[in-house]
Protein backbone atom coordinates (compact mmCIF):
# COMPACT_ATOMS: atom_id res chain seq x y z
CA UNK A 1 0.00 0.00 0.00
CA UNK A 2 1.04 3.41 -0.58
CA UNK A 3 0.58 6.35 1.19
CA UNK A 4 1.19 10.20 0.92
CA UNK A 5 2.71 12.33 3.83
CA UNK A 6 0.31 15.33 3.61
CA UNK A 7 -2.64 12.82 4.58
CA UNK A 8 -3.22 10.95 7.63
CA UNK A 9 -1.32 7.72 7.40
CA UNK A 10 -2.69 5.55 9.36
CA UNK A 11 -6.33 4.21 9.77
CA UNK A 12 -5.90 5.69 13.47
CA UNK A 13 -5.30 9.37 12.05
CA UNK A 14 -8.06 9.18 9.71
CA UNK A 15 -10.79 7.93 12.32
CA UNK A 16 -9.43 10.58 14.41
CA UNK A 17 -9.12 13.51 11.91
CA UNK A 18 -13.07 14.50 12.39
CA UNK A 19 -13.40 15.29 15.63
CA UNK A 20 -10.34 17.92 15.93
CA UNK A 21 -10.78 21.45 17.08
CA UNK A 22 -14.59 21.64 17.24
CA UNK A 23 -15.84 23.04 20.74
CA UNK A 24 -17.75 20.38 22.59
CA UNK A 25 -20.99 20.71 24.65
CA UNK A 26 -20.83 22.80 28.36
CA UNK A 27 -21.17 20.79 30.60
CA UNK A 28 -22.44 21.87 34.50
CA UNK A 29 -21.69 20.86 37.68
CA UNK A 30 -24.06 19.49 39.72
CA UNK A 31 -23.10 20.80 42.67
CA UNK A 32 -22.23 24.52 43.60
CA UNK A 33 -18.54 25.55 45.18
CA UNK A 34 -19.50 24.97 48.69
CA UNK A 35 -16.99 25.94 51.74
CA UNK A 36 -17.47 22.03 52.45
CA UNK A 37 -16.44 21.03 48.68
CA UNK A 38 -13.31 23.37 49.75
CA UNK A 39 -12.03 22.06 53.07
CA UNK A 40 -12.20 18.37 51.44
CA UNK A 41 -10.08 19.62 48.40
CA UNK A 42 -7.74 20.90 50.94
CA UNK A 43 -7.56 17.73 53.37
CA UNK A 44 -5.73 15.91 50.39
CA UNK A 45 -2.60 17.66 50.68
CA UNK A 46 -2.70 19.03 53.52
CA UNK A 47 -3.32 22.65 52.47
CA UNK A 48 -3.64 25.46 55.86
CA UNK A 49 -4.00 28.54 53.51
CA UNK A 50 -6.62 30.75 55.66
CA UNK A 51 -7.97 32.37 52.78
CA UNK A 52 -9.60 28.72 51.60
CA UNK A 53 -10.43 28.28 55.58
CA UNK A 54 -11.30 31.01 56.87
CA UNK A 55 -14.00 33.01 56.09
CA UNK A 56 -13.55 36.35 58.25
CA UNK A 57 -9.64 36.33 57.60
CA UNK A 58 -10.05 36.08 53.60
CA UNK A 59 -12.97 39.05 53.45
CA UNK A 60 -9.44 41.13 54.90
CA UNK A 61 -7.27 39.73 51.96
CA UNK A 62 -7.28 41.57 48.99
CA UNK A 63 -9.76 38.37 47.70
CA UNK A 64 -12.69 40.23 49.87
CA UNK A 65 -14.30 36.60 50.28
CA UNK A 66 -13.43 32.87 50.84
CA UNK A 67 -12.23 31.68 47.97
CA UNK A 68 -11.41 27.98 46.66
CA UNK A 69 -7.77 26.65 45.84
CA UNK A 70 -7.41 27.83 42.04
CA UNK A 71 -6.30 24.26 41.63
CA UNK A 72 -8.94 22.54 42.68
CA UNK A 73 -10.96 23.67 39.76
CA UNK A 74 -10.52 20.20 37.97
CA UNK A 75 -11.83 18.42 41.03
CA UNK A 76 -14.57 21.01 41.41
CA UNK A 77 -15.90 19.68 38.13
CA UNK A 78 -15.51 16.10 38.15
CA UNK A 79 -18.31 14.11 37.39
CA UNK A 80 -20.56 12.97 40.38
CA UNK A 81 -20.65 9.59 41.61
CA UNK A 82 -24.28 9.20 42.19
CA UNK A 83 -27.30 10.94 41.14
CA UNK A 84 -31.17 10.49 41.68
CA UNK A 85 -32.52 10.16 38.40
CA UNK A 86 -35.02 13.51 38.51
CA UNK A 87 -32.09 15.48 39.72
CA UNK A 88 -29.88 14.36 36.82
CA UNK A 89 -32.73 14.73 34.61
CA UNK A 90 -32.62 18.83 35.84
CA UNK A 91 -29.00 18.65 35.62
CA UNK A 92 -28.96 17.69 32.06
CA UNK A 93 -31.60 19.63 31.16
CA UNK A 94 -29.72 22.83 32.71
CA UNK A 95 -26.66 21.58 30.45
CA UNK A 96 -29.31 21.49 27.30
CA UNK A 97 -29.75 25.40 27.55
CA UNK A 98 -26.27 26.11 27.19
CA UNK A 99 -25.96 24.45 23.56
CA UNK A 100 -27.22 24.81 20.21
CA UNK A 101 -28.14 21.31 18.91
CA UNK A 102 -25.85 19.20 17.33
CA UNK A 103 -23.06 19.83 19.48
CA UNK A 104 -23.28 16.99 21.36
CA UNK A 105 -21.00 15.18 19.05
CA UNK A 106 -18.26 17.88 18.76
CA UNK A 107 -15.34 17.23 21.55
CA UNK A 108 -13.39 15.16 23.23
CA UNK A 109 -16.41 12.20 22.99
CA UNK A 110 -15.39 11.26 19.35
CA UNK A 111 -11.52 10.95 19.56
CA UNK A 112 -12.31 8.43 23.03
CA UNK A 113 -14.52 6.40 20.93
CA UNK A 114 -11.76 6.04 18.29
CA UNK A 115 -9.52 4.96 21.23
CA UNK A 116 -11.75 2.44 22.78
CA UNK A 117 -12.21 0.59 19.31
CA UNK A 118 -8.80 0.68 18.59
CA UNK A 119 -8.01 -1.17 22.38
CA UNK A 120 -6.68 2.39 24.02
CA UNK A 121 -8.94 1.79 26.78
CA UNK A 122 -6.43 2.43 29.89
CA UNK A 123 -6.21 6.78 30.74
CA UNK A 124 -3.30 8.52 32.21
CA UNK A 125 -2.49 11.79 32.27
CA UNK A 126 1.03 12.52 31.03
CA UNK A 127 0.61 16.44 31.53
CA UNK A 128 -1.07 19.44 31.73
CA UNK A 129 -1.50 23.45 32.01
CA UNK A 130 -3.95 25.32 33.69
CA UNK A 131 -4.34 28.88 33.88
CA UNK A 132 -6.10 30.81 36.63
CA UNK A 133 -7.95 33.99 35.65
CA UNK A 134 -10.06 34.60 38.55
CA UNK A 135 -10.81 33.29 41.97
CA UNK A 136 -13.96 31.78 42.38
CA UNK A 137 -15.23 30.25 45.61
CA UNK A 138 -19.02 29.94 47.40
CA UNK A 139 -21.41 32.67 46.08
CA UNK A 140 -20.53 31.53 42.36
CA UNK A 141 -23.04 29.11 41.80
CA UNK A 142 -22.20 25.93 39.62
CA UNK A 143 -19.14 25.69 37.19
CA UNK A 144 -19.60 24.89 33.46
CA UNK A 145 -17.23 24.03 31.12
CA UNK A 146 -16.21 22.45 27.65
CA UNK A 147 -13.38 21.02 25.77
CA UNK A 148 -11.84 20.38 22.80
CA UNK A 149 -9.22 17.65 21.65
CA UNK A 150 -6.66 19.67 19.23
CA UNK A 151 -4.30 16.87 18.54
CA UNK A 152 -3.82 13.28 18.79
CA UNK A 153 -0.59 11.31 18.39
CA UNK A 154 1.14 8.70 16.61
CA UNK A 155 0.28 5.31 18.36
CA UNK A 156 3.33 5.27 20.03
CA UNK A 157 4.92 2.61 22.35
CA UNK A 158 5.28 4.12 25.88
CA UNK A 159 6.96 2.50 29.57
CA UNK A 160 3.73 0.62 29.92
CA UNK A 161 2.76 -0.38 26.23
CA UNK A 162 1.44 0.81 23.18
CA UNK A 163 -0.39 3.87 23.27
CA UNK A 164 -1.87 7.38 22.11
CA UNK A 165 -1.38 11.00 23.48
CA UNK A 166 -4.57 13.32 22.93
CA UNK A 167 -3.90 16.87 23.82
CA UNK A 168 -7.13 19.08 24.59
CA UNK A 169 -7.88 22.32 25.77
CA UNK A 170 -11.20 23.05 28.57
CA UNK A 171 -12.40 26.35 29.60
CA UNK A 172 -14.04 27.08 33.15
CA UNK A 173 -17.15 29.18 33.18
CA UNK A 174 -18.75 30.37 36.71
CA UNK A 175 -22.32 29.76 36.47
CA UNK A 176 -23.15 32.96 38.28
CA UNK A 177 -22.03 36.19 36.26
CA UNK A 178 -20.68 33.86 33.77
CA UNK A 179 -16.85 34.45 34.33
CA UNK A 180 -13.99 32.33 32.38
CA UNK A 181 -11.98 31.17 35.33
CA UNK A 182 -9.92 28.81 34.06
CA UNK A 183 -8.01 27.31 31.04
CA UNK A 184 -6.57 24.29 30.56
CA UNK A 185 -4.62 22.07 28.03
CA UNK A 186 -4.41 18.61 28.91
CA UNK A 187 -1.88 15.49 27.66
CA UNK A 188 -4.03 12.34 28.30
CA UNK A 189 -2.39 8.85 27.37
CA UNK A 190 -4.65 6.33 26.40
CA UNK A 191 -2.82 2.90 26.07
CA UNK A 192 -2.94 -0.19 26.22
CA UNK A 193 -0.49 -2.69 28.24
CA UNK A 194 1.59 -5.59 26.47
CA UNK B 1 -13.46 32.92 64.33
CA UNK B 2 -10.06 35.17 64.94
CA UNK B 3 -8.28 36.31 62.24
CA UNK B 4 -5.26 34.13 62.30
CA UNK B 5 -1.90 36.90 62.65
CA UNK B 6 0.75 34.42 61.84
CA UNK B 7 0.38 34.36 57.78
CA UNK B 8 1.78 36.87 56.04
CA UNK B 9 2.65 37.67 52.46
CA UNK B 10 5.62 37.82 49.89
CA UNK B 11 6.87 41.18 48.96
CA UNK B 12 7.73 41.18 45.34
CA UNK B 13 9.81 43.63 45.73
CA UNK B 14 12.21 41.50 48.59
CA UNK B 15 12.05 37.89 45.90
CA UNK B 16 14.95 37.39 44.04
CA UNK B 17 15.72 35.34 41.14
CA UNK B 18 17.06 31.39 42.60
CA UNK B 19 15.58 32.18 46.13
CA UNK B 20 14.80 28.73 47.46
CA UNK B 21 11.05 27.61 49.11
CA UNK B 22 10.86 25.29 52.13
CA UNK B 23 10.96 21.83 51.18
CA UNK B 24 7.77 19.52 52.07
CA UNK B 25 8.21 15.78 53.15
CA UNK B 26 4.96 14.32 52.44
CA UNK B 27 4.90 10.17 52.65
CA UNK B 28 2.00 8.10 51.05
CA UNK B 29 0.32 5.85 52.87
CA UNK B 30 -3.32 4.33 52.11
CA UNK B 31 -4.45 6.76 54.19
CA UNK B 32 -3.54 9.32 51.91
CA UNK B 33 -4.61 7.64 49.16
CA UNK B 34 -8.13 7.18 50.48
CA UNK B 35 -8.51 11.11 51.26
CA UNK B 36 -6.88 11.83 47.59
CA UNK B 37 -10.52 9.85 45.97
CA UNK B 38 -12.46 11.19 48.49
CA UNK B 39 -11.34 15.12 48.04
CA UNK B 40 -10.66 14.84 44.70
CA UNK B 41 -13.90 12.88 43.27
CA UNK B 42 -11.65 10.75 41.34
CA UNK B 43 -12.49 7.34 41.16
CA UNK B 44 -10.69 5.95 38.67
CA UNK B 45 -9.22 2.62 39.89
CA UNK B 46 -5.56 2.57 38.81
CA UNK B 47 -5.30 4.69 42.66
CA UNK B 48 -7.07 2.15 44.77
CA UNK B 49 -7.25 -0.94 43.37
CA UNK B 50 -3.63 -2.06 43.64
CA UNK B 51 -4.54 -5.15 41.67
CA UNK B 52 -6.14 -3.06 38.33
CA UNK B 53 -3.12 -1.20 38.96
CA UNK B 54 -0.17 -3.57 38.71
CA UNK B 55 -1.98 -5.53 36.16
CA UNK B 56 -1.96 -2.09 33.78
CA UNK B 57 2.02 -1.68 34.30
CA UNK B 58 2.10 0.55 37.35
CA UNK B 59 4.57 -0.64 40.45
CA UNK B 60 1.70 0.24 42.52
CA UNK B 61 -1.67 2.42 43.07
CA UNK B 62 -0.37 5.98 43.02
CA UNK B 63 -1.44 9.69 43.60
CA UNK B 64 -3.66 11.37 40.87
CA UNK B 65 -3.39 14.56 38.90
CA UNK B 66 -5.78 16.57 41.35
CA UNK B 67 -3.65 15.25 44.26
CA UNK B 68 -0.43 17.24 42.75
CA UNK B 69 -2.67 20.24 42.18
CA UNK B 70 -3.15 20.36 45.11
CA UNK B 71 0.38 19.54 46.80
CA UNK B 72 1.82 22.09 43.81
CA UNK B 73 -0.56 24.52 44.93
CA UNK B 74 0.38 24.43 48.57
CA UNK B 75 3.54 24.66 47.99
CA UNK B 76 3.55 27.72 46.10
CA UNK B 77 1.29 29.48 48.76
CA UNK B 78 2.60 28.13 52.04
CA UNK B 79 5.73 30.05 50.55
CA UNK B 80 4.08 32.89 48.97
CA UNK B 81 1.58 33.82 51.57
CA UNK B 82 -2.35 33.90 51.69
CA UNK B 83 -2.65 36.83 49.41
CA UNK B 84 -0.43 35.52 46.53
CA UNK B 85 -2.71 33.98 43.53
CA UNK B 86 -1.81 31.06 41.66
CA UNK B 87 -1.51 32.28 37.98
CA UNK B 88 -0.82 29.22 36.01
CA UNK B 89 0.37 25.54 36.90
CA UNK B 90 2.15 23.03 34.79
CA UNK B 91 3.47 19.71 35.50
CA UNK B 92 4.86 16.54 34.08
CA UNK B 93 5.25 13.22 35.93
CA UNK B 94 7.88 10.89 34.95
CA UNK B 95 7.49 8.81 36.94
CA UNK B 96 4.41 7.75 39.71
CA UNK B 97 4.57 8.25 43.43
CA UNK B 98 2.87 5.11 44.57
CA UNK B 99 1.89 3.86 48.01
CA UNK B 100 4.10 3.21 50.80
CA UNK B 101 6.68 6.27 48.66
CA UNK B 102 7.63 9.73 50.32
CA UNK B 103 7.84 12.55 48.00
CA UNK B 104 10.05 15.10 49.08
CA UNK B 105 9.82 18.57 47.07
CA UNK B 106 12.76 20.86 46.18
CA UNK B 107 11.80 24.58 44.42
CA UNK B 108 13.46 27.47 43.38
CA UNK B 109 12.17 31.03 42.04
CA UNK B 110 13.27 30.74 38.26
CA UNK B 111 11.65 34.18 37.14
CA UNK B 112 10.65 37.42 38.58
CA UNK B 113 8.70 39.40 36.16
CA UNK B 114 5.67 42.00 35.23
CA UNK B 115 2.50 41.63 32.64
CA UNK B 116 0.00 43.32 32.29
CA UNK B 117 0.36 45.22 35.62
CA UNK B 118 0.32 41.48 37.62
CA UNK B 119 3.77 41.45 39.71
CA UNK B 120 4.72 37.19 38.95
CA UNK B 121 7.11 34.81 40.00
CA UNK B 122 8.13 31.27 38.22
CA UNK B 123 8.88 28.88 40.26
CA UNK B 124 9.75 25.46 39.72
CA UNK B 125 9.07 22.45 41.80
CA UNK B 126 10.37 18.84 42.05
CA UNK B 127 9.28 15.98 43.87
CA UNK B 128 11.54 13.13 44.32
CA UNK B 129 10.91 9.79 45.97
CA UNK B 130 13.10 7.20 47.63
CA UNK B 131 13.69 5.67 43.62
CA UNK B 132 13.41 8.07 41.26
CA UNK B 133 14.61 11.80 41.35
CA UNK B 134 12.98 14.09 39.66
CA UNK B 135 9.41 12.23 39.59
CA UNK B 136 7.23 14.90 38.98
CA UNK B 137 8.00 18.99 37.94
CA UNK B 138 6.13 21.47 38.13
CA UNK B 139 6.37 24.93 36.56
CA UNK B 140 4.34 27.26 38.28
CA UNK B 141 3.26 31.19 38.61
CA UNK B 142 2.75 32.95 41.30
CA UNK B 143 1.13 36.77 41.22
CA UNK B 144 2.19 38.67 44.44
CA UNK B 145 0.01 41.64 45.17
CA UNK B 146 1.12 45.01 43.94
Amino acid sequence: MTQTSSEPTTPFAKDTEPHLNKWGPYRITRDEVTETAIRRFCEVAEDGNPVYWDGDYAKSTRFGRLIAPPQSLFSMTFGAWWTPGYLQQQTDEAAAALNPPGTELAGQGGVHAVCDEYGYTINTVAGQEVEYIEPFGPGDGRLKMRSMTTHVSEEKTVRVGKGIFITSVTEYRTEVGDRLIGRSTMVLLRYKAI
Amino acid sequence: MTAPTEFTTLSWDDVKEGDELQSLTFPISMRTLMIDVAGTRDLYPIHHDREFAKGNGARDIFVNTMFYEGLFGRIATDWAGPESFLRKLRFSMKGPNCLGDTMVSRGWVTKKHEQDGQKLLDVEIHLDNQIERDATIANVTIELPS
